[in-house]
């Protein structure tokens, strides 16, 4: 019994005090970056690097792994209070998390979303623990090609999340296949769509169009509706009791947490899959495979437990190509493997040999990590679940600050911050008429490596790549996920366009929507009309299939019926009509929000707040290229909680020193974020210099 | 520090001193005094997790204690534009007073002449490179082609990263200089992956990769007999390698001239540069702190522990280089543009 014996003593050499006091500490430095928005683990590891060069392997790795592995453990707390992911693999617990805080169940989503991290990160570890020894030839087996059909099996779940707005969600998806193309392409070295933009060459930043689908649209709701998170409940069960029921949950669906915990591992061994869309194939895992879907998007748990196991299981799957081969699945893992070198772990067959027993102890980390993370999160939430009651005044400003901070760590370039108002606006205008945004973001995260992997695989294998046994096996489970709702998709298809008549035009305010999409693809499609055949092909599939699906939803919506409560889900007029926040997944239908449809006055008032706050945010970048992003960040939340929200003075002083000063520590002092340079800094070059921040 | 000169000495120190600075020449002390507390950024044209990143903090970490004045080094990540955009800013946002320097792709430095970069590399002031590399063919032992001479018989698939890439531009200058019958697969995330398809038997072999990183991060599979080196492609060719060097089978002077504009890349390597305008004394100083860190021992021994390779140029080499590259003919540009496919 060598191997069980090099486990345990794996396990005593982790349980030393000094590496376990370690591994606390880079537990709370993760949670505090998971819970911030925009901070990488990435960069974290980084900057923690070289700190550990005193220590023995073992407590390094601790300290590292223990950092990197729980960002995903609190980045559900920012997700489920505001919206706002804390890290892109947060994005799809967004959807359900944020409707049960609105629904006065925050208490319960964060047990729940607990509960499933815990129990997906010791998966990982286990499934990791287990493999090890089988882990060179399982990974051998993953060529381009099998590459290709995993990507293909993501892009499968768009069937899935494009919920009872089948026609919106395949343009979407087709819409987020094209952003993920711009920029140069390896294969033929065009550039495309980048419009001699420097910043567009190496394509979007993924943090900056994240918070701008997912979390300003929710920021705009809530400045609209002008209450709190959790509505206008005053008493919201946010104690402890609220947290154990969802640790129940997590228990009731094991079997679904234990799913989506392996396939998040599984998922994670694939390189290139990171958690921004694994977050999303989970989650369409879930709504598939359960029974009575259509409560996902408004406020189910299980539309949080999917993801959040999935997304921490996923860390034990990325190490194995990383120890096995030194093949990291991204970058995390790519800086973490300059780690194991620095400390004389060579990945390859030395670390599952010689070198087993601190193998092991990263296991250990690992599992360890999720237990103590789970346990510092639990004993905090209460307080921050309060934080659903707070009055939108005392927050929004903050929040809005955070994210386009948040943002701002996609590149460190000015140009993060127009993407995320782009995006935002984007966003906004989707959500309100009924399109969903994870097929965007789907196709958005797969359509580069779905690319990719094409062009290798047909290059050496042609169309044999086809017939690869695990291929096949991928493709089966993209055809089973896609069967079902596919097939509701087309009846429902068919059924919309039987709706149309010829006679009657009476549009549906949403047909702007269509008409604009429409455009905008013609006009990506006039600008590719010189690239290169092979830089066109699958730019020109998406253009030309998302023409087609956008046509044929103008089509409904242009000559259907429309029954009056639609009405209210006009080009911002419906900003919070009682649709749940979930449009995002089960898209309101044109029978508009069920019960607390506003009158007339309260809908045109919320959107003139919801204008006024689009106004705010150009504000915000104007003053940013006058004056620097931090000092902007300042004045804008003291203006935003004293004016648009008319707090007390008070209140505005304290958020803004609080913040500001925060944000100053946190970025300035221990980031060292470069800030963009502002007209003051041309000025004022001295200042510019002495403080660095414009 | 209890010294308090009454005003009328000090107004006369501080003038005397002030004459002394104008007449004579910036010294190491000034150099040191400006530095003595103050920061440098290390600007690095990618994000986190790759070869610029680890090789740029590597520098950082150990730079600072051979610069009078020993200031922070601070590494920062500005992605962009193919590192296009950290470039720019040390050409013309970044303020010129030696607290700033950059590292991104040679390509940059070159770019101009093809019109691909809007600025005159030769603009930049450049400090030096932490690395060249000697290109070599690396292939599977299960591969049919079993020499530089199959090469040139044997259909083979070769891994690629994208346009632009050393292992993309050797592999290109291959197939339409010497005629080998390689077919480019590119797309490849790094050159890990592709070791990994050569392992599985996807493609033959790679062409382009750096001996030196060849030699220290795929050592298992070199010394296991899993992999070779079939030829290597350098201007200077590695003493330690017994492969033939292509290059050296170049007759035509002008095809050479060609294969040497192909190949700058290489022979820049991965360079470090700082801002237009920063004072000369400055620049010396980082010039000198550069090449005494690629000496240093702790810094060897780090990089040879994180497998990065060191085999320094300074920056007047650099600075030699690119008049040199510079100087290229027209029409050599021209053909070498041609058969990247540019």
């Amino acid at each position: 019994m060598p191997l069980i014996d090099t486990v345990f003593q794996a396990l005593a050499i982790i349980l030393e005090p000094e590496r376990l006091v370690l591994l606390f500490g880079g537990v709370i430095l993760g949670l505090m970056v998971g819970v911030i928005p925009g901070l990488s683990g990435v960069v974290a590891l980084a900057i923690l690097i070289p700190f550990t060069y005193g220590l023995d392997p073992y407590a390094a790795f601790a300290l590292l792994i223990g950092m990197h592995a729980v960002t995903t453990n609190s980045d559900l707390i920012p997700a489920v209070l505001f919206g706002v992911p804390g890290t892109v693999g947060a994005a799809a617990t967004v959807v359900d998390g944020h409707q049960m805080a609105k629904n006065g169940e925050a208490g319960r989503a964060f047990g729940a979303g607990y509960a499933a991290s815990l129990i997906g990160g010791l998966a990982g570890a286990l499934l990791l623990a287990v493999v090890i020894p089988a882990i060179r030839p399982l990974v051998l087996h993953l060529g381009s090609p099998e590459l290709l059909a995993f990507a293909i099996f993501g892009l499968s779940m768009v069937a899935v999340l494009s919920g009872t707005a089948p026609l919106k969600g395949l343009a979407g998806a087709a819409l987020g296949l094209i952003i993920a193309l711009v920029g140069y392409t390896p294969q033929s070295g065009t550039l495309r769509w980048s419009f001699d933009i420097l910043y567009l060459w190496d394509g979007l930043p993924l943090v900056p169009v994240t918070l701008g689908l997912f979390a300003v649209p929710e920021i705009l709701e809530m400045v609209s509706k002008r209450s709190g998170i959790a509505g206008n409940r005053t008493v919201a069960d946010l104690g402890i009791a609220s947290q154990w029921q969802g640790f129940r949950d997590v228990l009731r669906n094991w079997r679904l947490t234990l799913r989506s915990s392996w396939m998040g591992t599984l998922l994670g061994a694939v390189p290139g899959l990171g958690s921004a869309s694994i977050d999303w194939i989970v989650y369409g895992q879930a709504q598939r495979s359960t029974k009575p879907p259509h409560t996902f998007g408004h406020g189910d748990v299980r539309g949080v437990i999917a993801p959040e196991a999935a997304v921490n299981a996923k860390e034990g799957g990325a190490l194995v190509p990383t120890i096995a081969f030194g093949v990291p699945g991204g970058a995390g893992m790519a800086v973490l493997l300059s780690a194991f070198l620095l400390h004389g772990m060579v990945p390859g067959p030395d670390m599952l040999g010689e070198k087993l027993d601190f193998t092991y102890s990263i296991v250990w980390s690992l599992a360890l990590a999720n237990i103590i993370a789970t346990v510092i999160c639990l004993s905090l939430s209460g307080y921050f679940a309060r934080l659903s009651l707070v009055t939108p005044g005392k927050l929004v400003p903050l929040v809005l600050a955070f994210i386009l901070i948040g943002a701002y760590q996609g590149t460190a370039n000015i140009g993060d911050l127009y993407v995320l108002v782009v995006f935002g606006i984007l966003g906004w205008i989707l959500k309100q008429n009924g399109w969903p945004r994870p097929p965007i973001m789907l196709g958005f995260v797969l359509g580069a490596l779905f690319e990719k992997y094409m062009f290798i695989s047909v290059q050496i294998f042609g169309w044999g790549w086809l017939l690869r046994p695990i291929v096949l096996l991928i493709l089966a489970g993209a055809l089973w996920v896609m069967y079902k709702p596919l097939k509701e998709s087309i009846s429902a298809i068919a059924r919309d366009l039987k709706g149309v008549r010829g006679r009657g035009i009476r549009p549906a305010p949403g047909a702007l929507v269509s008409f604009g999409v429409i455009a905008v693809l013609l006009g990506l499609l006039w600008t590719a009309r010189d690239w290169p055949a092979s830089a066109q092909l699958v730019p020109l599939t998406a253009i030309a299939f998302g023409l087609v699906v956008t046509g044929l939803n103008l089509a409904t919506e242009l000559f259907r019926p429309v029954p009056q409560a639609a009405a209210a889900v006009a080009f911002g007029g419906g900003a919070g009509s009682g649709s749940p926040t979930g449009a995002a997944v089960a898209a309101p239908g044109p029978a508009g929000g069920p019960t607390d449809t506003p009158d007339a006055a309260e809908a045109r008032l919320r959107s003139m707040r919801a204008l006024r706050f689009i106004g705010w945010l150009v504000g915000y970048l104007v003053l940013t290229l006058l004056i620097g992003l931090l000092p902007t960040v300042v004045v804008m939340t003291f203006l935003l909680t004293l004016v648009e929200f008319r707090e007390r003075l008070r209140t505005a002083v304290i958020a803004t020193v609080l913040g500001g000063g925060f944000m100053w520590v946190c970025f300035d002092q221990v980031f060292r974020v470069r800030w963009p340079s502002a007209a003051l800094g041309d000025l004022l070059p001295g200042l510019s210099r002495a403080t660095g921040l414009f | 520090m209890d010294i308090r000169p009454i005003p009328a000495v000090k107004a006369a120190v501080a003038a005397l001193a002030a004459s002394l600075v104008a007449a004579a020449p910036a010294t190491a002390q000034d150099v040191a005094d400006f530095y003595d507390g103050n920061e440098v950024a290390m600007i690095i044209g990618y994000g986190p997790g790759g070869g610029y990143d680890a090789y740029g903090r590597l520098v950082a970490r150990h730079m600072s204690k051979h610069l009078p004045g020993s200031p922070t080094f601070v590494p920062e990540n500005m992605p962009g534009g193919g590192s296009q955009m950290a470039a720019a800013f040390v050409h013309s946002a970044a303020p010129k007073d030696g607290t700033v320097m950059a590292t991104f792709a040679p390509t940059v430095a070159v770019g101009n002449m093809t019109g691909i970069v809007p600025f005159d590399g030769r603009e930049l002031v450049w400090i030096g490179s932490v690395t060249n590399r000697v290109n070599v063919c690396v292939f599977s032992t299960d591969s049919e082609v079993q020499s530089w001479d199959d090469m040139k018989e044997v259909e083979h698939i070769l891994g690629g990263e994208g346009a632009g890439a050393d292992v993309d531009a050797v592999s290109t200058l291959l197939i339409e200089v010497f005629g080998t019958k390689g077919k480019l697969v590119t797309g490849y995330p790094g050159t890990a992956e592709m070791f990994l398809a050569m392992e599985r038997g996807e493609i033959d072999g790679i062409c382009g990769m750096s001996w030196g990183s060849t030699r220290s991060r795929f050592a298992d599979q070199l010394t296991a007999g899993d992999v070779q080196v079939l030829a290597q492609i350098a201007p200077n060719p590695a003493a330690d390698l017994d492969a033939p060097n292509v290059i050296a089978e170049i007759t035509d002077p002008e095809l050479k001239q060609v294969a040497n504009f192909i190949l700058a890349g290489s022979t820049i390597g991965r360079p470090y540069a700082t801002a237009p305008g920063t004072p000369p004394e400055r620049v010396e100083a980082l010039r000198r702190a550069f090449d005494a860190t690629m000496q240093d021992e702790e810094f060897l021994a780090e990089a040879a522990q994180v497998q990065l390779e060191i085999n320094p140029s300074t920056g007047e080499f650099l600075t030699d280089l690119l008049e040199e590259l510079y100087a290229t003919p027209e029409d050599i540009i021209t053909q070498a543009s041609a058969i990247l496919g540019e």
